[in-house]
């Protein structure tokens, strides 16, 4: 019986597999792989030595991390505590029986196309046609910020959805003995609702790390493949698609651009290796 | 049970086989050229028009029109280079590109092919090899300049200004009226190649000389800091206090709309642009890049914008020579030139412009030096190439409070770092 399970088993989890391991696996291997080569020849390094010691090419990579860095850190400082409130308001009864029509509303903005949203934002803030004065995506010191609570904006739906389901899933008893106990609103929140939701605020911060380093959709469908004002949108992923694909006059070099992605796995690697090393760890869920 | 898994099994098979048959090719007709290009907005006319012309004459070869947005077709043609999977008829940029793949073999020379006597060697060079060879067949040119709304130049009585004195005194009376914005042009980052090509390739040709000044960068005779070429940057940048407001986040299309909807006296734009622009009816007229002395000549750039060419990978290269050559007919260019207004064949037949407005953009060649841009050969040939620079540094200067000397400084200091004849001895 457990071999027949067993077979089973590899039987049914077969097709996700194989998808997974031609579509994630192989490419992934792919492209590191190719990175060592430049015009079908062997290189060795010299493509990485290249992105990190050439004037122009390190310059830019150094800029992209910084500005993916900015991305993240004004993308989990908003997006978390925004989804946590908003998640807490619809658990805690006070909007009744408003809490389908909210969880609806908030959620619609992440299934719009990315396209659709840069492109209503801009309209927004648009100084010619919408609604602020200041060139918000004109200039170089809020460019990337406006990017990024656009971003924000359209996402908030996610981080959002996991924190209501977990906020729901604590047992109501817990809750009750602590208001028999004579505990606040407020110490309830903090003292027991945050605890217990600790490690799925943990994977939200690394999801958005995650999606934050591979972002390149919306400043891609507002700015393109070189996004300005003079590069200070440019995130690691439209440094890559530049230097693979090519941009305007620019041609592509797939072998360097294949380096450009190796180096970006590695940079998110390291980053979620080092989080769940450090912070997830502890993040234990409470003993009831 | 056994039936059961059985079944299982071939469902997951046929999954997995269904897609792939699907994708498989279906039959074709006798001859399919496919022609790569970049310029989707001329889909219409290419499919109801050109077309169904050839296809009428020659029986048996099935055209399809395969464009690829502008800002993605150099690489997405070049991949499609590589795999071998472009189409038979390659429309050719000038310069840059295609000088690549006149290099890498993937273009076949056209030398012999009939109808090319009716091009001078001076319009084919853009796609030819470093010998004159041509490998496109050269198909269109166009031209920068301003559009000015004429309705309200009459309402502040003021006339298409020829100096640069005359230019900016217009401008100055726009401004003080208060009502329209005097310029309207591009200065959203993600647009700026319209900063360099109908900004400092508008204005410049008049400061460097045209083409002599070109060669000068060219060879290193002449640094991108001498007084001429900042002196082309100072034009543009005279620009600056008559732009519409928040410059830095208009891009090309809130440019066009400020002019359309009379928001806008005067639209820095191209020639290309003339059915959007100026569609009949509408009272607007052109004029060319102004000249600092009241009786010098003024420099009218002519760029040239697409050749075609044949992929050397195809398996029809006789049928797409044969389509090339009709590419090189008087009927060729006449339907081209009127079906696509502002862009001008490149032929020597008398061609006749029914477009008013068309007409009139060509006329900014009369009586004036014609001038290819800069920069679009050797200096676009190296990384960080001139193009994607010049665009970066006349977006910053246009937006931010840098100064004509330092643009320029900064373009010389991007070219000392690769450009051989450029490189500091």
């Amino acid at each position: 019986m457990t071999r027949k399970r067993h077979r089973q088993l590899v039987l049914f989890t077969f097709p996700a597999l194989a998808f997974f391991l031609i579509f994630a696996v192989f490419p992934l291997i792919g492209t590191i792989y190719i990175s060592f080569f430049q015009e079908n020849v062997f290189v060795g390094l010299k493509n990485f030595n290249f992105l990190f010691t050439d004037e122009n090419a390190s310059k830019r990579l150094f800029f992209a991390f910084l500005h993916n860095c900015e991305f993240f850190l004004i993308a989990a400082s908003v997006q978390l505590p925004l989804a946590l409130c908003m998640a807490a308001l619809l658990t805690s009864g006070r909007v009744r029986r408003m809490t389908g029509f909210y969880r609806t509303l908030l959620f619609i903005p992440s299934t719009l196309s990315v396209v659709i949203v840069g492109f209503i934002w801009r309209l927004i803030i648009s100084p010619l046609w919408g609604i602020v004065e200041y060139p918000l995506l004109g200039e170089k010191a809020t460019a990337l910020p406006t990017i990024t609570l656009m971003s924000v904006w359209q996402y908030l739906g996610i981080p959002l959805v996991f924190l209501y389901s977990a906020l729901l899933s604590i047992p109501s008893n817990i809750i009750e003995a602590a208001r028999v106990d004579g505990a606040s609103d407020f110490r309830i929140f903090f003292g027991i609702k945050i605890p217990l939701i600790a490690p799925q605020i943990g994977i939200i911060t690394i999801l958005t790390f995650i999606w934050t380093f591979n972002g390149f959709d919306i400043i891609y469908a507002l700015n393109g493949g070189m996004p300005g004002p003079d590069y200070s949108t440019d995130v690691l992923g439209t440094l890559f698609y530049r230097t693979f694909f090519g941009w305007g006059a620019d041609q592509g070099n797939q072998n360097l651009g294949a380096a450009t992605a190796t180096v970006i796995f590695f940079i998110i690697l390291l980053g979620t290796a080092a989080y769940f090393a450090t912070v997830q760890r502890r993040l234990k869920v409470s003993q009831l | 049970m056994k039936i059961k898994k059985a079944s299982l099994v071939f469902v997951m098979i046929i999954s997995l086989i269904i897609p792939s048959s699907l994708l498989a090719t279906s039959a074709m007709a006798a001859t399919t050229l496919t022609i790569e290009s970049w310029r989707a907005d001329d889909s219409v006319f290419w499919k109801e028009t050109l077309i169904p012309m050839y296809e009428k004459a020659n029986p048996g070869v099935k055209i399809v029109w395969a464009p690829t947005p502008s800002n993605e077709y150099d690489s997405a043609l070049s991949l499609r280079i590589k795999g071998k999977t472009a189409g038979d008829v390659i429309m050719c940029r000038p310069y840059g590109l295609t000088k690549t793949l006149i290099k890498n073999k993937n273009l076949i020379p056209l030398t012999g092919l009939p109808g090319l006597s009716n091009f001078t060697t001076q319009s084919m060079q853009s796609w030819a090899n470093a010998s004159s060879v041509p490998y496109c067949v050269p198909s269109a040119s166009v031209g920068a300049g301003f559009y000015y709304n004429k309705d309200i130049f009459k309402e502040l009585k003021l006339t298409a200004p020829k100096t640069q004195a005359e230019f900016i005194a217009v401008l100055e009376a726009i401004k003080k009226n208060g009502k329209y914005t005097p310029l309207a042009a591009a200065g959203a980052s993600a647009d700026s190649w319209a900063l360099d090509q109908m900004g400092l390739e508008l204005v410049g040709p008049y400061y460097w000389k045209g083409d002599a000044g070109g060669k000068a960068l060219d060879d290193g005779m002449r640094k991108a800091t001498d007084s001429e070429y900042v002196a082309a940057f100072s034009a543009l940048a005279s620009w600056k206090p008559y732009l519409p407001k928040a410059f830095s986040t208009i891009n090309y299309t809130d440019a066009e709309q400020l002019f359309i909807l009379g928001r806008a006296a005067i639209l820095v734009e191209g020639s290309w642009s003339v059915k959007e622009i100026a569609p009949p009816g509408k009272n607007v007229g052109v004029f060319g890049a102004p000249v600092a002395k009241a009786g010098d000549k003024p420099y009218v750039q002519v760029l040239a914008d697409h050749g075609f060419g044949v992929n050397a990978s195809s398996p029809n290269q006789a049928a797409a020579k044969k389509l090339l050559t009709w590419f090189t007919t008087k009927e060729f260019a006449q339907a081209y030139a009127n079906g696509l207004p502002g862009f001008f064949p490149l032929s020597k037949d008398k061609i006749s412009i029914d477009n008013k407005m068309a007409q009139a953009w060509l006329n900014l060649r009369d009586g004036a030096v014609v001038t290819a841009p800069i920069g679009m050969d050797k200096m676009n040939t190296g990384t960080p190439n001139f193009f994607s620079v010049i665009n970066n540094i006349l977006n910053v200067m246009m937006t931010t409070k840098m100064t004509p000397q330092q643009a320029a400084a900064d373009l010389q200091k991007s070219l000392e770092t690769w450009y051989p004849p450029q490189k500091k001895k």
